[in-house]
């Protein structure tokens, strides 16, 4: 085991914080520029750490174990780096560094841009966090890390009228939802007198630990602990009924924030409540964690329908992506309620393939705005005879969004299709919903495409620089290689539900230290 | 007839807390009442860890006197995990109420008014 390439997704997280004291330190006594290379040089940085640890758990050492602080668990938190989540803390660090690229010209226009780099900094520290933690306490601090920093980052432009309003009312909603989660986990804690997630689930087994011993009372109020957590979970991730801020919040934020809250924010909640779930409650093997992922289905199919039929009416161009996120999300929520490995690996492809298409359509959705000077979608006819190249890369982006073949998404909703028809009887109706959804959400897409190409040519206020265009040109070449390799891609996701599934693999991992010995 | 006993009057405080709470947040129309709702709920949550951490009858702080057994020990003393628990919740709530503050300072300057009713740019 080498010392650095096992603490490599550690030292990213480290390297973020650091990162954000250090911009506004920077920022006080030196210009603008030097904070952009500072932050730009760590974010590089994260992703060098994050392949590091991907190529340490797929050819190297395999899924381990970190003891923060050298402390085993229960005592300690345990940063599970397994197949399930480094590959997603790969995203999390490719998507950062491309929007970086894009914020320098982007908020060229903005005063203050430390705060901005030193928040997002704090943002994408909370991710990692959330992404490799077994801890349910560890979970509640890093959700606040994140949920400030967005909460902090929408109204960035506050002078802008509506983005004041979107920012309370995401804080208001999304700080109800964590608070909602803190007191889920004190009634775990009073259950089981553990907050390790495999302690969780191996004590519902039989466990008796060295530590806290068995449970600390039956496991009857375990549904409404587990509907409180799905809740809370939903309000961050934005499922129908929940979903109200999303729309506001990600079309009010400046654009390369939208990118990461629609890419990256709602998607790491779902992959968290999905660890919850699967590896905490043993849902599937224990009725406790079964009753959350049929909540999970029902509001999925809510989600998909709702989200993609709003879709149909949208004149704001950033608010038709935003419910677009609506609806992948269902469909993601959808995967893994089902609950068995392909759906899981479907919904673990979707959400891995909806963020790069996301943060694309929403950074593109940007240059169009400052281009036109208008976020109505009437007011990009002609746009594509005036910038060629940046509406071939927006087709490109919504061809794959609406899962055209051979482009990555395709692939994931032809996968969470197949899931939803093969597991089982009970199942097998929510295809009519899903197709549904996917098809609203077609229309609309290509009713925007045929907007941007209708129309005479329009004078435009600027141009997009070289930058921007090299770190959207990223995300689309990310889209069509991973589309080229579905072998490669399939193969991911299998393996990243084999970890989320396997519940005794993933107690036996984390608590190896302890010499356990399943009951 | 024993309608609660007394070790449960405390969990029967925390539960009608926080409904109150959660009903508040989400129904009243003021932003300033709302985010009042919102930590009095942490608050509530709060004072759950502290009555699960606490050893009712003969406790003793959670400091191991000579020659007991831990067993013994663990059985009486009052859980320092819980407390850690809630030292940790309040340093985030005080980040929580910057934050809400500053927005709904913010908001009232940009509408004069914190009230949800009538603060309408956005449909929603």
């Amino acid at each position: 085991m080498n010392p650095l390439l096992v603490q490599a997704p550690i030292l990213a997280m480290l390297l973020t914080l650091l990162g954000s004291f250090l911009c506004v330190l920077l920022g006080m006594f030196a210009g603008r520029r030097s904070v952009e290379l500072l932050s730009g040089v760590l974010t590089a940085a994260t992703i060098l750490l994050s392949s590091l640890a991907l190529i340490n758990v797929y050819l190297l050492d395999g899924p381990y174990v970190y003891f923060m602080g050298g402390w085993p668990p229960p005592v300690g938190i345990p940063y599970v780096i397994d197949r399930f989540s480094a590959p997603l803390s790969m995203v999390v660090s490719l998507i950062f560094f491309a929007t970086m690229v894009y914020s320098v010209r982007y908020l060229e226009k903005d005063r203050d841009v430390k705060w901005y780099y030193s928040l997002r900094f704090l943002m994408q520290t909370g991710m990692y966090g959330l992404l490799f933690t077994g801890d349910m306490f560890h979970i509640f601090v890093m959700l606040e890390l994140m949920g400030l920093s967005a909460i902090l980052l929408v109204p960035f432009r506050k002078e802008v009228k509506a983005s004041v309003e979107a920012g309370i009312k995401y804080g208001i909603y999304d700080i109800l939802a964590i608070s909602i989660y803190y007191l889920s986990t004190a009634m775990i804690f009073g259950m089981f007198g553990s907050m390790t997630l495999a302690e969780i689930s191996a004590k519902l087994a039989g466990y008796i630990s060295p530590f806290s011993g068995g449970m600390f009372a039956e496991p009857s109020a375990l549904p409404v602990i587990i509907a409180l957590i799905v809740w809370s979970f939903a309000i961050g991730s934005a499922i129908v009924p929940q979903h109200f801020w999303l729309p506001d919040a990600h079309s009010m934020a400046p654009s390369s924030i939208s990118a990461i809250l629609s890419g990256l924010l709602v998607q790491v909640n779902i992959a968290v409540l999905a660890r919850i779930l699967f590896d905490g409650f043993s849902a599937g093997s224990h009725p406790g964690g079964t009753v959350g992922l049929q909540l999970l289905v029902i509001l999925g199919t809510a989600s998909s329908v709702v989200g993609a039929a709003f879709m149909l009416v949208q004149s704001d161009i950033k608010r038709l992506i935003a419910y677009s996120t609506i609806t992948n999300l269902g469909l993601i929520t959808i995967g893994f309620g089902v609950g068995t490995p392909l759906g899981a690996s479907a919904a673990y492809l979707h959400i891995i393939n909806h963020a790069f298409v996301k943060a694309s359509l929403f950074m593109i959705a940007g240059v169009f705005i400052h281009a036109t000077g208008s976020r109505e979608i009437g007011a990009l006819r002609g746009v594509s005879k005036a910038l060629p190249g940046t509406s071939l890369l927006y087709t490109l982006g919504t061809l794959a969004a609406i899962g055209f073949p051979p482009l990555s998404m395709f692939w994931s909703k032809l996968l969470l299709l197949l899931a939803v028809l093969s597991a089982g009887s009970a199942y097998s109706y929510l295809i009519l919903p899903m197709v549904v959804a996917i098809v609203f959400e077609s229309i609309a897409q290509i009713r925007l495409l045929a907007i941007i190409y209708s129309g005479e040519k329009r004078k435009v206020n600027c141009r997009p620089s070289i930058p921007v265009i090299l770190s959207i040109g990223i995300m689309i070449g990310i889209i069509i290689v991973t589309g080229m390799m579905p072998n490669l891609l399939f193969e991911f996701g299998h393996l990243a539900a084999e970890d989320l599934l396997n519940v005794n693999g993933y107690v036996d991992l984390v608590l190896r230290s302890m010499n356990y010995t399943a009951p | 007839m024993v309608i609660a006993t007394a070790g449960q009057l405390p969990y029967i405080l925390v539960a009608i807390m926080v409904s109150i709470c959660i009903y508040a947040a989400l129904f009243k129309s003021n932003l300033f009442k709302k985010m009042l709702a919102i930590f009095l709920l942490t608050d509530a949550v709060n004072l759950l860890f502290i009555i699960q951490g606490y050893r009712l009858g003969n406790s003793i702080p959670p400091i191991i006197p000579p020659g007991m057994e831990p067993s013994d020990f663990a059985s009486i003393a009052v859980d320092p995990l819980a407390h850690y628990f809630v030292v940790t919740a309040v340093v985030i709530g005080l980040a929580e109420v910057a934050t809400l503050t500053a927005l709904i300072i913010y908001t009232y300057k940009h509408y004069g008014t914190i009230e949800t009713k009538k603060i309408k740019e956005l449909r929603g």
